[in-house]
């Protein structure tokens, strides 16, 4: 079998245990709530899902549109998350329903509702799969033995996970109310909602770097604000211990408290509130029987949380998705101008600059070495940019997951902004991109690359 | 009365705070996975958007009564209540002088040599730059691992009446009505440029030379020339695998390229003058310093300041509060 093969069938397992899994949840958690004909409901949605997948293989799908499913997947997962804070802080300081959760109870609204938010649950991530698949199938040389082997593997998983299930009833509500329901889901989005094969099978590194990049931008205003110099001077001055803010360990916990904060607040709200005892309970024993049964019921319905705090905590700090041992960081090609200007293939053996990676190049003027860099964005448009940006001396640019980082001061920047000014971006230069090659004037990049050296130091003579 | 009850309890209460901070994540999401400069744009819209700025301030004053209520609630027990008073008032202080910081602060950058005159505001009389001290030892000896600089740089600011103020890149320093401090530092080498023996120009040029080895380009208009120049080093040793350095800034020796439209027509190293273009040449003195000042006028700087220190300061505290025993309401 083809590493293609081997992929596809690992994305299709993946995916059928993902459904299965949440099937099992879901389904599990409306009979327990006596709501058995909702669960036609989602089943409904998940036909469609599969039928909208399916879809995909079969119509030409734009690369913009891809770009929209692998940003809906993130977002469904923060709007997962986000409902699931929402729904704990509910239940943890119980208060009159509002209007929305009076309406939600009316079987004609949840049903519809129901079924659209199983629908935006899965679509992204089966469809983003999909087409993953469909990119596999191509590069394996067309045939359908990748897709094939992708479906072996979906509906193994799944037939796999449903003997499970039948075998195992879950008692879902011992543990899990709708809050704690919606954070497993959430748990298994984060865990299983990449779409890029073996390349990125969690969410992890995304939310991760995002939550970074927060934080960096946060300390960055923060000092800003406070006055403080540029970074060739902190290098020597007293406020060196400020570049550890900037680094990646403090990121990584930072982001982390970001990201739990919330469900810790939730832990302390839902152990410390007091328990209201029921005025007919009279007896000591009652009274302690009752205190003690809200106590269990507390322990088993915080158990989620736990887990899912446990689970976050672990996967943060070894997948370490923006470590600097991850960071991809080439030697940059040297190249000889032609005619005033460079050129670029495209494709050439052994490399592609449609590979999502960044590429970079050095080219010599009067003795100076220039360096460019050529990344395709999300958008999978090609964009040429200097090896530098305004600020920070020409350290250059790595890698990450979803950023380029520059290497002087660690700024993220999101790949998607690569070609646009200012900040710590690359300084964008202008390129001539046909199917075959991106080509450079000489002109256009030696030009910035002296401006960029310039910087605020040309004020002319004083005489 | 019944009204103002309702509204200071609407004002006062968790859920409202629940509801902002997850309006506010909620954007931040979209802004982050749709438009990527999440940040940036919610601080512009703090100073800019009428919207953003209306709820920020709902929440600051959801913050405060909850602050103050909760400070109520901890008086009784005064230890506790010392201990936590510095993290609580380190919060409303920081969210109130953030906020009129970020709205009212000026903010310009300047770049000057010794002598050169300084405004700070248009009413805020006349301020010269007395000495700048220098970021880089005369004789300087650079390594693979060298810092860019050997010092922090400094300044002393002359005002009318001769006083001095020492700037130094951090902290700031008040002067007037404004803050200000070194944002960077570099090196202006004297240039004088020649033609027959007459002099053409003459002056220190502001270039960004450092760190050494970066090449910087610079025009003298009417001339038609273009100059490349960077900084070598005096001496190289090498010992062992380790490349030594040694730059001389009292007599550097720079390489120098002129162009003339576009094509070079003269390039040399030389640590005095290069001739070029039959009849010109260019000669370099002693470099002078240059500092990139930032002034800043922005009353609410010392709040700002203060809000951290309290918050670093409470953060530090606050835990120390669970030490001491609640009082039994009973």
């Amino acid at each position: 079998m083809s590493q293609f093969a081997v992929e596809a069938l690992f994305v299709g397992c993946k995916e059928g245990l993902v459904l299965a899994l949440c099937l099992a949840l879901i389904t599990a958690y409306l009979r327990g709530r006596g709501r058995d004909p909702l669960v036609r409901t989602v089943y409904a949605a998940v036909i469609a899902v599969l039928l909208a997948s399916l879809a995909v293989i079969m119509v030409p799908v734009s690369v913009e549109a891809r770009a929209i499913a692998v940003k809906m997947a993130g977002t469904l997962f923060g709007l997962v998350y986000l409902t699931a804070l929402a729904a704990l802080y509910h239940t943890a300081e119980p208060k009159d329903s509002g209007p929305v959760a009076e309406a939600l109870h009316r079987p004609a609204v949840l049903g519809p509702v129901l079924f659209l938010a199983t629908i935006a649950y899965f679509i992204p991530d089966m469809a983003a799969s999909t087409l993953y698949v469909s990119d596999l199938q191509e590069m394996a040389g067309g045939g359908v033995l990748v897709h094939i082997t992708a479906a072996a593997g979906f509906f193994f998983a799944l037939a796999a996970a449903y003997a499970v299930a039948r075998t195992f009833p879950l008692d879902i509500l011992r543990i899990a109310a709708f809050p704690q329901l919606l954070l497993f889901l959430a748990l298994i989005k984060l865990l299983t909602g990449g779409v890029r094969g073996f390349a990125e099978i969690s969410l992890i590194p995304s939310v991760q770097s995002g939550l970074m990049k927060l934080v960096h931008d946060a300390v960055h205003q923060l000092l800003v604000m406070l006055q403080v110099p540029d970074h060739p001077i902190l290098t020597v001055s007293a406020w060196n211990f400020i570049a550890v803010l900037f680094g990646t360990t403090a990121g990584l916990i930072l982001s982390l408290l970001v990201f739990l904060l919330p469900l810790a607040f939730f832990l302390r709200k839902h152990f410390g509130s007091p328990i209201a005892v029921p005025v007919g309970l009279a007896s000591g024993a009652a009274r302690r029987a009752y205190l003690r049964g809200v106590r269990d019921d507390r322990m088993l319905k915080s158990l989620p949380v736990i887990l899912f705090m446990i689970v976050i905590t672990l996967t943060w700090f070894s997948q370490r998705g923006e470590g600097a041992a991850q960071r991809y960081a080439p030697t940059p090609v040297r190249l000889v101008a032609e005619s005033g200007s460079i050129s670029i293939p495209i494709q050439s053996p052994g490399s592609s600059l449609l590979d999502g990676r960044i590429h970079k190049y050095v080219v010599q003027e009067k003795g100076v070495d220039i360096r460019v860099l050529i990344v395709k964005k999300p958008d999978g448009t090609l964009v040429a940019a200097l090896d530098a940006c305004d600020i920070c001396p020409p350290d250059g640019y790595a890698q990450t997951t979803e950023h380029v980082v520059c290497l002087y001061c660690n700024t993220p920047i999101p790949v998607g902004t690569v070609g646009m000014p200012g900040g710590c971006n690359p300084i964008p230069v202008t390129a001539l991109i046909s199917g075959k090659d991106v080509r450079i004037t000489m002109k256009e990049i030696a030009g910035k690359w002296m401006a960029m050296m310039i910087g605020e130091g040309k004020k002319g003579v004083r005489r | 009365m019944k009204v103002l009850a309702r509204v200071r309890s609407f004002l006062g209460s968790e859920a409202l705070t629940v509801r902002l901070a997850g309006l506010c994540i909620a954007y931040y999401l979209a802004l982050a996975i749709w438009s990527k400069e999440a940040f940036g744009t919610i601080v512009a819209g703090l100073t800019g958007n009428i919207l953003i700025q209306a709820l920020y301030v709902l929440f600051f004053l959801n913050v405060s009564f909850r602050v103050v209520n909760r400070m109520k609630t901890e008086l009784p027990v005064r230890t506790r209540f010392a201990l936590r008073l510095p993290l609580y008032g380190g919060i409303l202080l920081f969210l109130a002088m953030f906020f009129l910081s970020l709205n009212v602060r000026h903010s310009k950058w300047l770049l000057v040599g010794e002598g050169d005159p300084v405004e700070l505001s248009r009413d805020a009389g006349e301020y010269r730059v007395g000495t700048i001290t220098s970021a880089l030892e005369v004789r300087s000896l650079r390594t693979e691992r060298s810092a860019i600089f050997d010092y922090e740089p400094a300044l002393t600011l002359l005002d009318r009446t001769g006083r001095q103020h020492q700037i130094t890149a951090f902290p700031p320093v008040k002067v007037g009505p404004a803050y200000l401090h070194v944002l960077n530092f570099g090196i202006g080498p004297g240039i004088e440029i020649k033609q027959a023996g007459n002099t053409l120009s003459k002056g220190y040029m502001a270039l960004r030379l450092t760190p050494f080895g970066t090449v910087d380009v610079f025009e003298l208009p009417p001339l038609p020339y273009r100059f490349s120049l960077s900084i070598l080093p005096n001496l190289v040793r090498t010992t062992g695998t380790e490349v030594e350095r040694e730059y001389d800034l009292a007599r550097p020796r720079y390489r120098v390229e002129v162009e003339r439209g576009g094509k070079v027509i003269a390039r040399g190293e030389t640590d005095s003058v290069l001739r070029f273009d039959e009849g010109m040449s260019i000669s370099f003195d002693r470099p002078s310093d240059w500092v990139l000042l930032e002034i800043v006028r922005d009353p609410f700087y010392p709040g700002y300041v203060a809000s951290l220190v309290l918050l670093i300061g409470g953060a530090f505290l606050y835990p120390f509060s669970y030490l001491v025993k609640r009082r039994d309401p009973a």
